[in-house]
């Protein structure tokens, strides 16, 4: 509707080019869909939905492992939590006493080093996506739920750290400020000027994580670190679709009671949600075996020290560097590919999803008119909004590991896994913008007849298509970390060759691949922080 | 198209347990010049979107050249809509479009939805916005973003897209009330004229009298939800209008 139109096709068709060329990159292979014979064990697959095994023994040992992903989200939650708590307020710089005069300037720079120092270690705990923790934690101290559990507290505490060190640094200064004037201590002028104002933040911000994280924890297991992973990685492994059927359907249910649970969560008072947490962290460190003292035994002191020593010697020589950088970018053109396909399908299809553009309208306690079409909408509506939870339900791991059943392991299973994953993400995001958008245009054009697509096209995008861009720059770079777990069950990219250095501890080569990709995910994450900035700001 | 008539029988609207309106017998001939006065909550916004078929009366009925909206489709529904065009306070106004995209909105709702799709690279219709826009004395912001307009600006581009849906119903409802006295003046005077000339019907609620008269030819009173007095505009004496503002309950 707007008149900037040439800015616009500039823009898209620059998206458009980026595009071809990460397919063409990639090697992305949609033909391969169409193959008879993945065609063929993809219908063996479903054929196992038919007949799932509900036996008494196997529903009990899936109960077991719900139980214990869940328990392994909560401790790991509870570990990330200390890890961030410590981390943050190492690394933000408090309000209001940027330069208080009576510090001495070794003091100062003393607590800038920390500063640096607790951002780096930041950034790298959250770098790095929690299965591969995960997995060079099952390397080291053997199966069980213990290596899910601290991987992640790591990568959960770097992410959680990074933004209550921000909320910090957001918070009202003149607290802060008076507290000094008054000779308060740091610890007075933390706990008394700042904590306060970040406190709601700061645990609305966990409850959100800690669902996250008991998520996470329910597909670790592919990588033999406990909980319900686990089973579908048997299941698939020994061709048992029926067993796979249940397990998947155990994800999927696990998943929505956790939605369910977190919309809940989330309307009690946040004390409620604190004690539970606490509650069951101690219910889970007596239930879960954790293995405690392998972390200080001398072996895994070793497995340590070479893991570190590693990225004092990361391997160097031009091959190597050579194909790490080819399989970073091959791992950023997979998420570039996926998240445009997803996010074009959910464009389109999102707003079918709203129910402000079809069966309920803008207007309160309007006249609808009688006819059986008002409810025509329902029959696109339903459906629709039952695929993006499905493919929002399951993690992309999960997809990965059906597509490669369907068109064989490679990059085009895990382009698909994550095609469908953010499709179903990004369609409930941008129904949730849909759904916030100042609705006052929107009924204007209803009250003077307009209809579904002018609504949609006149009333409510010219003001979200800012944040819904802001969304998917940031899912994209969210998928870029998706896409390097992807190669750990075979679908293609950096993972596969992750998963062979931590398999025959190569710790040089490790450190290289993860050196390698820091550097680019740095890049991209500052090209995006800057591009998001630009969209908000108009 | 001519305007439409309108016939309320016993119309009456509730919120929760306050009646916002009782048992109203109204009709509204084609073309009619109406003025809908009476004090702040007495049901005169109520009432208009009422008329514009953008809310649900509680009982009795209100038909449209014989049709009433209660039995209507969800495509008469619309049609009607389309047949009516608001202009309140100002907040009629699509943020971060052109001048230029807010009057063609108003044509939009009849469009096939490949045109509305077409619209948003596409400019149509050019002249024809550029027309309306000078007819209400904005020919030179058709590009600007109407958000950045002042109050009387934004009113008129409503007028303009109202004009450029060939609406048959103005409906206006307090329009000057965020408006300085001299551009008052002329954004009633213009809803005057541009209905006048197209024999659409006008109905403005307002507060300050004295400024519709010179433009509309009858009164209707409504106090706490009820007709209070419904007459030709030179037939009020200034004791009746005392009495409209001074006996109410929100007074009281």
């Amino acid at each position: 509707m707007n008149a900037p139109s040439s800015r616009t096709a500039v823009r898209s068709a620059s998206v458009a080019f980026l595009l071809l060329i990460a397919i063409w990159h990639s090697g992305f292979a949609a033909t391969l869909l169409w193959d008879s014979e993945g065609l063929a064990s993809f219908g063996d697959v479903l054929a196992g939905f038919g007949s799932p095994d509900f036996s008494g023994s196997f529903l009990s040992r899936i109960k077991t492992l719900a139980i214990e992903s869940f328990l392994i989200g909560v401790l790991g939650t509870a570990l990330a939590l200390l890890v961030a708590s410590f981390l943050a307020i190492a690394a933000a710089e408090i309000p209001g006493l940027e330069d208080d005069p009576a510090h001495s300037p070794s003091r100062v720079f003393t607590r800038h080093l920390l500063r640096v120092c607790a951002r780096g270690i930041l950034t790298f705990f959250r770098s790095i996506p929690e299965i591969i923790w995960a997995y060079l934690f099952v390397r080291i101290f053997g199966l069980g739920p213990g290596p899910a559990v601290f991987a992640i507290g790591i990568t959960f505490g770097g992410i959680i750290g990074k933004l209550f060190a921000e909320l910090i640094e957001a918070a009202d200064p003149a607290p802060a400020r008076h507290l000094r004037a008054t000779g308060a201590g740091s610890v007075a002028v933390f706990v008394y000027g700042v904590l306060p104002l970040v406190r709601r933040q700061w645990v609305a911000y966990t409850i959100f994580r800690l669902e996250c994280a008991i998520r996470s924890a329910s597909i670790l297991g592919v990588v033999g670190a406990g909980g319900l992973g686990q089973e579908i990685d048997l299941s698939m492994r020994y061709f048992q679709y029926d067993k796979l059927a249940t397990a998947l359907l155990a994800v999927f249910a696990y998943v929505v009671v956790l939605e369910i649970a977190g919309i809940y969560l989330r309307k009690i008072r946040p004390a409620w949600p604190v004690a539970c947490l606490v509650f069951a962290s101690i219910l889970a460190l007596f239930h879960l075996d954790i293995p405690w003292h392998e972390l200080t035994s001398a072996e895994s002191l070793k497995q340590a020290k070479a893991f570190l020593s590693g990225f004092a010697h990361p391997t160097t020589t031009w091959p190597f560097i050579k194909n790490a950088l080819h399989l970073v970018l091959l791992t950023v053109s997979m998420a570039w590919v996926a998240t445009i396909i997803a996010a074009v399908l959910a464009f389109v299809l999102a707003p079918m999803a709203a129910t402000t553009f079809t069966v309920r309208g803008y207007l309160v306690d309007a006249p609808r008119g009688r006819g059986w079409f008002q409810w025509a909408f329902l029959l696109v509506l339903v459906p629709l909004r039952l695929t993006l939870q499905v493919t929002r339900a399951l993690p992309e791991l999960v997809w990965a590991l059906l597509f490669i059943v369907w068109v064989g392991p490679g990059v085009t299973a895990g382009i698909l896994a994550l095609t469908v994953h953010t499709f179903g993400i990004l369609g409930r995001l941008y129904s949730d913008v849909f759904e916030e958008a100042e609705p006052a245009p929107a009924r204007t054009l209803e009250a003077s007849g307009a209809g579904p697509l002018a609504r949609y096209l006149c009333g409510v995008l010219p003001q979200v298509m800012p944040r819904m861009l802001a969304f998917t720059l940031f899912r994209f770079e969210v998928n870029v970390r998706a896409a390097a777990m992807l190669g750990f069950v075979g679908a293609g990219g950096l993972g596969d060759a992750l998963h062979t250095a931590i398999s025959l501890f190569h710790m040089n080569d490790l450190a290289a691949l993860l050196l390698v990709s820091l550097a680019v995910i740095v890049i991209i994450d500052s090209i995006g922080d800057w591009l998001r900035m630009r969209l908000i700001r108009g | 198209m001519l305007a439409p008539k309108l016939v309320l029988s016993g119309v009456s609207r509730r919120w929760g347990s306050r009646e916002a309106l009782r048992d109203v017998n109204l009709s509204i001939e084609p073309g009619e010049r109406i003025a809908l006065i009476g004090p702040s909550g007495s049901g005169k916004t109520t009432l208009l979107r009422l008329l514009m078929a953008t809310l649900k009366t509680s009982s009795g009925s209100i038909a449209v050249d014989g049709r009433a909206i209660g039995q209507m489709t969800p495509r008469e529904i619309r049609n009607h809509r389309l047949r009516c065009a608001l202009v309140d306070q100002g907040a009629q106004i699509l943020p971060k479009l052109s001048v230029h995209a807010n009057v063609i909105a108003g044509s939009v709702a009849t469009w096939p939805w490949w045109r509305t799709l077409a619209s948003t690279v596409l400019q149509f219709d050019k002249e024809k916005v550029a027309a309306l826009l000078d007819d209400v004395g904005l020919a030179d912001r058709q590009w600007d973003r109407a958000d950045e307009l002042s109050g009387g600006q934004r009113q008129r581009v409503s007028i303009a897209r109202a004009l450029a849906g060939n609406a048959q119903l103005l409906l206006a409802d307090e329009p000057t009330a965020a408006l300085d006295p001299t551009t008052s003046a002329d954004v009633i005077k213009l809803m005057g004229r541009v209905t006048k000339e197209r024999n659409a019907t006008l109905v403005i609620s307002t507060h300050r009298v004295s400024q519709v008269l010179g433009e509309v030819d009858r009164l209707i009173g409504v106090r706490d939800g009820e007709i209070f007095f419904d007459q030709a505009s030179d037939k009020t004496s200034d004791d009746e209008l005392q009495a409209l503002y001074e006996g109410s309950r929100e007074r009281a």
